[in-house]
Order: C-alpha cells, then sequence, then structure tokens
C-alpha cells in the first residue's frame, strides 16, 4: 500500500531516509524516475541504501504505473518518490489515486515562484498544482515530517 | 602523474569547510568546488588551466558533510583519467551528481540518525558516572567515525575512482546504522534505570512508609509517561511543543504542592 | 553595572557564535552540542559543572532533529548557550545562601532554573533559525560571484569565496545570540532571586528528564529498540538490587 506519495527532484536523499521513514514507519521505497531507472550504477546506489527493513526499488514511471497498483497488497507500506510533478500527474491520470501530494523539494530557479527554500516552481508546476487541487488532491508543501506546511495559494488571474 | 601528498592534506583540511558557504540555491556547491580546487590545479598545471575543470565541479551539489569526502576522492581520479583521455572529461563531475542524493541519504541515517544519538547517549550516561569526563569520551567516540570517512573515504575515493560505489556499498552503512540504534536503545535504557535512582535516592531518605511500593510506583508511572511522550513525537508533534506541555503543568504541580 | 552585563553578554555571544559555526559552516565535530556547549560557556563564566548539568538535560531533550537536506532544525546550541549563561547570572543574583549551593532532591540550584528557561527560551530558537535562513539565502551570492569570475576566465581563489559565507554564519549567529542574551541577562539579575523556589521546579525537572528520554527513544527508534531498552532497564535495576 502506498501511504505517501512525494515529488522531489533530489528523489532519495536525507530526508526521506531519516525523518519521513521512521514517521510512517514506511518498509519500501518505491523510486519513479525514468532518467535513475534507465542508469544501472544508480540503481545499484540507491538500492543499497535499503536494509533488512526497507526496501529500495528504482523503476520507470511506466513501469510503476503498470505493476504497483497490482501489487498493492495491505501489508507493505510504500513511500513513493517521483522526481518532478508532470510524472506525479502521470501516475495519477493512469488511476493510481492519491489523497495527498507530498512537495519536498523543487528547484526550478529560471523564472520560478519560491514557495519555501527549497521549493521553487514554474508555470507549469503551478498548471499541475491547481489541476491536482481541482481533482480533489491535498497539496502538502514541506520538507521533513514536522515541518509546518505551507500553504500554496493561487495566483490572481 | 597523480596530485601530491600535500594537495592531498590541503584537500582533507578544505572538506571540513564544505558547508562553509552553504545555501539554499546550491547548496554546498561552492564548498565542494573550493575543496576540489587545490587538487584541480595539480592535475591541470595550475592556474588558468585548470579554470574548465573548477567551472564543471561549481555546480549545485549537496550531501552529507562527511560523505563528500569518498566523492571528493574519486571526482579527483576521474579528472585525471579525464586529462589523459581515458574517460570523458566530465565524468567526475557526472558522478558527484550521481551520487550526492543516495550518499545523502547513507551519511544522513548513518551519521545523523545512528552515530550521533549513539555518542549522545553514551556521552550523558559517562557524565552520570564521571562528571565532566564524559565530554572526552564523547567527542573522541563521535569523531572516531567522522574523521575515518573524511580521511578514509578521500584516500579510497581516489585510489578507487568510480569503484569507490562498491566500496561504500561493502561497508554496508544502513545495516551499521541499525546496529548502532540498538546500542543507542540499551544504552538508553541504563541511563533511564541510572536517572531512576538518582532521584529515588532523596525520596528515600524522606523515611516514607512502604518505601518498595513507592519507589515501584514512581518507576511504573516514569515508564509510562516515557511511552506517551514517544508515541506524540511518533506522531509528529515537535519536541519544542512537548516542553510547554510537559513542563508549564508541571510547573504549577510544584506551586501547588509546595 | 550595565557595562558588566554588557561584556558578559558580548563574551557569551562571540564563544556562542564560534560554537554555532560548528554546526553547520565548519568541522561539524559536534562541540556545538549542548553536552559540550554548555559546559564550555560554563566554564567561560567560571563553574563548568554548572554547564554540565544542563548540557545533559538539554541534549538528549534535542537529540533528535537532525540538519537533513535545506531543513535547519532547533538550535539547540544557541539554546544551550543562553539557558548557561543567563543561569548563571541569576544564580550570582539569587540573593544570601547562593542557588550555587542549593541541593533539592539532590539535584543542584542550576538545574532547578532549568524548566522555566527552557519555557522562555524555547521561543527564541525562531530567532536563531531566521538568522540561519539569512545566511543560507545571502550566501548564494558568493556562488555567484564565484561563477562569475571563472565564467571571466580570472582563477579566483575559491577556497576565499567560500569562507565569506563562514564569516556571515559567524556574524549573523553572534548578533542572533547578543539579541537576546543582553535582555535576558538584564532581566536575570533582576530576578534571579526570584527564581530561588527550588520546590516549583523539581517536578518540572523530572519531566524535562523523562521528555528527553522519550526523545532520545524516538531517535533510535527501530522494530527491536523498545525491548532492547526495557532489558537493559531491568538489567540494570536487577544488577544494582543484587549489588
Amino acid at each position: 500500500m502506498i501511504v505517501l506519495v512525494r515529488v522531489d527532484d533530489r528523489l532519495l536523499h536525507g530526508q526521506i531516509v531519516c525523518s519521513w521513514v521512521p514517521y510512517i514507519k514506511a518498509n519500501a521505497l518505491i523510486i519513479a524516475s525514468d532518467a535513475a531507472a534507465g542508469d544501472s550504477i544508480v540503481r545499484g546506489i540507491m538500492a543499497s541504501c535499503g536494509h533488512g527493513g526497507l526496501s529500495v526499488e528504482v523503476e520507470s514511471v511506466d513501469d510503476v504505473i503498470r505493476y504497483i497498483p497490482a501489487g498493492a497488497d495491505g501489508d507493505s507500506k510504500a513511500i513513493l518518490i517521483v522526481g518532478e510533478l508532470g510524472d506525479a500527474m502521470r501516475i495519477y491520470e493512469a488511476g493510481m489515486r492519491f489523497r495527498s501530494l507530498n512537495i519536498g523539494n523543487i528547484h526550478h530557479e529560471q523564472d520560478g515562484r519560491t514557495l519555501s527554500p527549497s521549493v521553487i516552481i514554474n508555470g507549469e508546476d503551478e498548471a499541475i498544482i491547481e489541476r491536482f487541487e481541482d481533482a480533489g488532491v491535498k497539496i502538502d508543501i514541506r520538507d521533513v515530517p514536522t515541518s509546518v506546511a505551507v500553504a500554496y495559494a493561487r495566483r490572481p488571474r | 602523474m597523480s596530485i601530491r601528498t600535500g594537495t592531498k592534506l590541503k584537500v582533507f583540511f578544505s572538506s571540513f569547510f564544505i558547508q562553509a558557504s552553504w545555501s539554499f540555491e546550491k547548496m554546498q556547491g561552492l564548498g565542494f568546488a573550493a575543496a576540489i580546487s587545490p587538487a584541480m590545479k595539480d592535475v591541470f598545471n595550475g592556474g588558468r588551466s585548470s579554470i574548465p575543470a573548477m567551472r564543471r565541479h561549481l555546480a549545485y551539489y549537496n550531501a552529507h558533510p562527511y560523505m563528500a569526502s569518498p566523492i571528493l576522492g574519486a571526482a579527483i581520479r576521474l579528472e585525471e583519467k579525464g586529462r589523459d583521455a581515458e574517460c570523458p572529461v566530465d565524468a567526475g563531475a557526472r558522478l558527484k551528481g550521481m551520487l550526492m542524493g543516495p550518499y545523502g541519504a547513507i551519511g544522513d541515517s548513518f551519521f545523523w540518525g545512528s552515530v550521533r544519538p549513539l555518542a549522545s547517549c553514551l556521552g550523558v550516561l559517562c557524565a552520570m558516572l564521571w562528571g565532566l569526563w564524559c565530554i572526552p569520551v564523547f567527542l573522541v567516540f563521535y569523531n572516531a567515525f567522522h574523521l575515518w570517512m573524511r580521511w578514509d573515504g578521500l584516500m579510497k575515493g581516489y585510489m578507487l575512482g568510480e569503484g569507490v560505489v562498491g566500496y561504500v556499498i561493502s561497508l554496508e552503512l544502513p545495516k551499521w546504522s541499525i546496529r548502532l540504534r540498538y546500542a543507542s536503545a540499551a544504552v538508553l535504557g541504563i541511563f533511564f534505570a541510572m536517572a531512576a535512582f538518582g532521584l529515588a535516592r532523596p525520596v528515600m531518605a524522606w523515611h516514607l512508609n512502604n518505601q518498595g511500593t513507592w519507589l515501584f510506583a514512581g518507576m511504573i508511572l516514569a515508564f509510562i509517561s516515557t511511552f506517551f511522550l514517544k508515541m506524540f513525537l511518533r506522531k509528529g508533534i515537535t519536541v519544542t511543543s512537548l516542553v510547554y506541555i510537559v513542563v508549564l503543568p508541571l510547573i504549577i504541580l510544584g506551586a501547588i504542592l509546595r | 553595572m550595565i557595562a558588566n552585563m554588557l561584556a558578559h553578554s558580548m563574551i557569551v555571544s562571540v564563544t556562542g557564535g564560534a560554537l554555532l559555526l560548528d554546526r553547520t559552516a565548519a568541522f561539524q565535530t559536534m562541540v556545538s552540542r549542548p553536552l559540550v556547549a554548555a559546559p564550555l560557556i560554563g566554564w567561560v563564566l567560571g563553574n563548568p559543572l554548572m554547564g554540565l548539568a544542563i548540557g545533559v538535560v538539554l541534549e538528549i531533550i534535542f537529540i533528535g532533529d537532525p540538519p537533513v537536506g535545506s531543513h535547519i532544525p532547533v538550535n539547540e546550541t544557541a539554546l544551550a548557550v543562553v539557558i548557561t549563561s543567563v543561569t548563571a547570572t541569576a544564580l550570582d543574583a539569587g540573593g544570601s545562601p547562593g542557588l550555587h549551593e542549593v541541593r533539592y532532591f539532590g539535584i543542584t540550584g542550576a538545574l532547578l532554573l532549568l524548566p522555566p528557561l527552557l519555557l522562555v527560551v524555547v521561543p527564541l530558537n525562531m530567532i536563531y533559525q531566521r538568522a540561519d535562513a539569512l545566511t543560507r539565502r545571502l550566501n548564494a551570492g558568493f556562488f555567484y560571484a564565484a561563477a562569475r569570475s571563472l565564467e571571466e576566465g580570472v582563477p579566483v581563489s575559491l577556497m576565499k569565496e567560500n569562507l565569506k559565507g563562514l564569516l556571515l554564519f559567524f556574524l549573523t549567529g553572534t548578533a542572533a545570540l547578543f539579541i537576546t542574551i543582553f535582555p535576558l541577562t538584564i532581566a536575570a539579575s533582576y530576578f534571579g532571586a526570584f527564581l530561588a523556589m527550588p520546590f516549583f521546579f523539581s517536578f518540572a525537572l523530572a519531566g524535562c528528564l523523562i521528555l528527553g528520554i522519550a526523545a532520545a527513544l524516538n531517535a533510535v527508534c527501530t522494530d527491536r529498540s523498545l525491548i532492547i531498552f526495557i532489558t537493559a532497564c531491568m538489567g540494570a535495576i536487577i544488577l544494582w538490587i543484587v549489588r
């Protein structure tokens, strides 16, 4: 079962392993990224971050869409990490419905709008966030669970 | 031609300042470039010819500060190979970008999540036994792990190049993280017992009736409140708000019972 | 009087500012942990054991908030520095018997001031975090300056640019400490005598210790931590009773 979906352009790093995994008591990390899945060295290093109580899988976005909902047993607690908002939308539209979306790190510094020190979004990101909100997905902008979530405010049109 | 020993030492000392100009936008980017620059001057024979290499390394970068060392070593080796046309010129910069996320995860959970709490637990336990001597115990224990990674990581990285990936995997740091956490829990259990005795001794001086029962009840109360507080923390309530929730009512209770 | 307090605040702020550097900017040897920082400040003010008592409790309360990625954790170093400094002032002002000597429930007077001081000082954490965040925003400038020079083909010393960030960390940290320590020192020297009511605070202190143990247990939580914790605790108790 996937208990958290997170957008993080750094994919796997300290905030996830040290803060989110113990907070959620997750025992699996699924990283959905075409770039990472295509590189066998990256896959190897990421998998080595796991241990007996935590499995790490690196899959392409399409593979996640194909296999993850089917293998969603009630036993495991998994965190799904995607590299960018577009990938999250692809997964959502393919039928995997999640109720909230955590946004941890996005650095689109070109013409970016700063929501928090680690979340700088561009126009495309704004559009996707608003589509998520319209679909009833709760947007949760924070780096670690103990931080205060930043509210997303729509730009007046 | 490989880099000189003096340069290795320079890189080693510079690695302690990897976070000196930490910024939200580039994180340790400048720190990493500053730490690798003495080696780049060596590899490319100084001055202007090292500028392209420095530009390659002056980029967004962030990992655990100690885990920068194996990456620094490997990047220097790959820059040498790139200069001698044994691999693409940007191999070092690419490896660095690839490793930073996972090495952040491994380093954060090993050093911040396991070694530091264990050192703290040992430190407070020693403070109750030996007073100020706990400070050297704490610092030596912690920095043995720290300096090992800074120095040995740099050397192994430089020796192995991209082979450092396999080396760090072979260390099995995530597994050791869990083992060190078991050790911390044990030390903490002993600390809990000692803190309870420390508080019990003066209470026993009151010569209450049924001392044993009082002690037992106090112990159980302490146990239960510890687990309740731990549960709140687990739920994501911050320790700073718990300070208020715990301390304020107890001060009032103290005033009433006076 | 005021001049004395000003000097005291400046000495503590500068020492504390140097200690703060160990958190992020340089070394990370953990001299910035309360267990080391508090006795060090205590030593500067002439009473390392007072600092140690404070440091032990703060060390375990704030054990589990590591600086992962761009997250800025609670500044336990600053809290330790401020609490130690203010305790020293309050104890000196504490009146005739001097709380230095007071022992209540086997606990030194220094520790009994910890609970009320925590309530006052914990909100100040915001100021220290803001100072940290400000530095981390401004530091990007040094990166861009270095990048520009390299692009123009100027072989700049990257380390020099890098260390400007360290200087900035030091300045903002020291300033944040000073603006909080100075008023607190004045307040403590007037209200120190008022704080000499040890019984009020002994329960709260026990609460602080228990909170610390809970925080530590939470920080090292695994599937088996609880069993190990209880076993070790029982083992220690049985050993104590047998002996």
